[in-house]
Order: structure tokens, then C-alpha cells, then sequence
């Protein structure tokens, strides 16, 4: 990661291709410039890995707040008062 | 599902469903998976001379591992059963390497697990994917690093795989601002992992 500015409009470009979102011109635009342009080319890189680390962040502190929910079953308190398979480990 | 999914684009309806589940971070799906494995992963540390403490460490760097290859399309499991099988096997060769690690031998804290998986990346793989990985736990710790509001934002983006029309209207904001507040807070995160890469 390198200390560019980066504008609004040059990040949401960015967005647009990560998520599909260009038409088949834009796509081949976008991609062309990539290969060229190698300040565009490290910002892609970034926004695509700093969404990723957003991503699995994201997933480890859910996973964190499921475990929470095995345990405080596993105590004894009931929560919706639907019991699934294998909540209580014995 | 949002319009701005990163689902893969081509074949998706050749997809099993768990495998759209799984690209969507749907949180049921997600729990109900995490919920209904982790007593069998349990037993097994638990037998082979590791903790509760460690059994969840363990647990969860398998559950992530699983999540990542599903997303990859490195694995396509048909169904639950198949993803069941798979979570199980790689939990229990992450454990088998820890316990033939030095780490182990040593009788380390349980920290070691997750030392010992990215040893074991290190040595398998080539150092462009090692340089990946060092900078995603970066900006992952950048993340934790963020506000609130930034955290909270960024998660209905791209965990929760949220529109921008969903956001803005629970968030109260107009469209314009949301990008915006997007814009920011992705800066911000930049920034940070920037900081903690020169530290």
C-alpha cells in the first residue's frame, strides 16, 4: 500500500468493476488501463484486499458471537425455546 | 440478496444452494453450520490432549478455511453433509500438525495453533501468497482499529453484501451521503493499515 490519494470517483470506479457492475466497454477500458497505469493498478490492489480483510474480520467476530450462543446454551438458559441439534456438547 | 454481490457472476444457478449461502454470508446459514460441527471438533481436540480454549481457536480457523475455499470455488460441496465432512477433515489435520509442531512439543500456549497453519502456508505456498496474507491480517487488524460507525458501515457492505439503497435507508442517510460516508471510512481504513505496515 502506497500513500496516493485516492478520489472519490477513482474508488467507486474501482467498486463498479469488483462488483460487476461495468458494462462489457467500460470492463475492457478498465482493464486495459489496469495493465498500463500502475498507480490505478496498486489502488485496485488495495481497495480489493482491504474489502477482503473487511470480509473476513467481519466473519471472525461473528464467529466469536455464535460461540457466545453455544456456551450460554450449554448453561442452561434457552433462548427461543427452539433446541437445534447439538447445541450443548456432552 | 444485494445488487452489488461479488457472487460469482457466470453459472450461478449451476450453484448448490449452500454454496450461494456461503457466497452471501447468509448468517443463518452460517450459524446453523458453525453450530452443528463444532461439538464433533470439540470431542476430538478434547481426546487428543487439547483444551476447550483450544478447540475453539482451532475451530474457527478451520470454519474460516472452509469459508475462503467455498468462496474460491477451491471447494464445491453439493450439500451440508459434504461441507460437515470437509470442516471435520480440516480441523483434524490443522490439529494433527499441531500437535506434531514444535510449537506443541514445547507445550506453548494455545496461540501456537495459529502459528503452526501459517507456518505450514509458508513453507507450501510461494512468497507472493505469503505477502498476501501478511498484509491482509494487516488490514485486518486496521479494521479492528476503525470506529464504530466506520466497522459497522463497511459491514453491511461487503460482509452483509447490503445494497446502498438498504444501507442509506437504515442508516437514515440519503444515497450521495452514504457513498460518501463509504468513501471516507474505506480512506480511513487505508490510512490505518498504511500507519501499521510502517510501525
Amino acid at each position: 500500500m502506497k500513500k496516493q490519494n485516492q478520489t472519490q470517483e477513482e474508488f467507486e470506479r474501482i467498486e463498479r468493476y469488483l462488483d460487476g457492475l461495468m458494462n462489457q466497454e467500460e470492463r475492457s477500458a478498465f482493464e486495459a488501463s489496469l495493465k498500463t497505469d500502475s498507480i490505478l493498478n496498486q489502488q485496485f490492489e488495495d481497495v480489493r484486499l482491504l474489502r477482503l480483510a473487511v470480509e473476513e474480520q467481519s466473519l471472525r467476530s461473528k464467529l466469536n458471537d455464535f460461540h457466545e450462543e453455544i456456551i450460554s446454551e450449554g448453561t442452561g438458559s434457552k433462548t427461543n425455546g427452539v433446541k437445534t441439534k447439538n447445541h450443548i456438547c456432552v | 440478496m444485494a445488487e452489488s454481490t461479488t457472487a460469482p457472476m457466470q453459472n450461478t444457478f449451476a450453484f448448490p444452494q449452500i454454496v450461494h449461502a456461503i457466497h452471501a454470508n447468509d448468517e443463518k446459514v452460517l450459524k446453523a453450520l458453525y453450530v452443528n460441527n463444532f461439538c464433533k471438533i470439540e470431542t476430538l481436540v478434547l481426546k487428543n490432549s487439547g483444551s476447550r480454549e483450544q478447540a475453539k481457536d482451532l475451530y474457527q480457523e478451520a470454519f474460516i478455511t472452509v469459508w475462503k475455499n467455498v468462496k474460491k470455488n477451491k471447494f464445491l460441496p453439493k450439500n451440508e453433509t459434504a461441507i460437515n465432512g470437509y470442516l471435520y477433515t480440516i480441523a483434524k489435520y490443522k490439529w494433527m500438525d499441531y500437535l506434531r509442531s514444535p510449537a506443541y512439543k514445547k507445550r506453548d500456549s494455545y496461540h501456537a495453533i495459529n502459528e503452526t497453519a501459517s507456518q505450514i502456508a509458508s513453507a507450501e505456498s510461494e512468497n507472493e501468497y505469503v505477502e498476501h496474507d501478511k498484509k491482509l491480517s494487516l488490514a485486518m487488524e486496521a479494521f479492528e482499529e476503525l470506529g464504530e460507525a466506520c466497522k459497522s458501515l463497511l459491514t453491511r457492505f461487503y460482509f452483509e453484501k447490503k445494497s446502498m439503497k438498504e444501507i442509506a435507508d437504515e442508516l437514515q442517510l440519503d444515497a450521495a451521503s452514504t457513498r460518501n460516508k463509504k468513501y471516507r471510512c474505506m480512506q480511513k481504513l487505508r490510512g490505518l493499515a498504511l500507519e501499521m505496515s510502517e510501525l
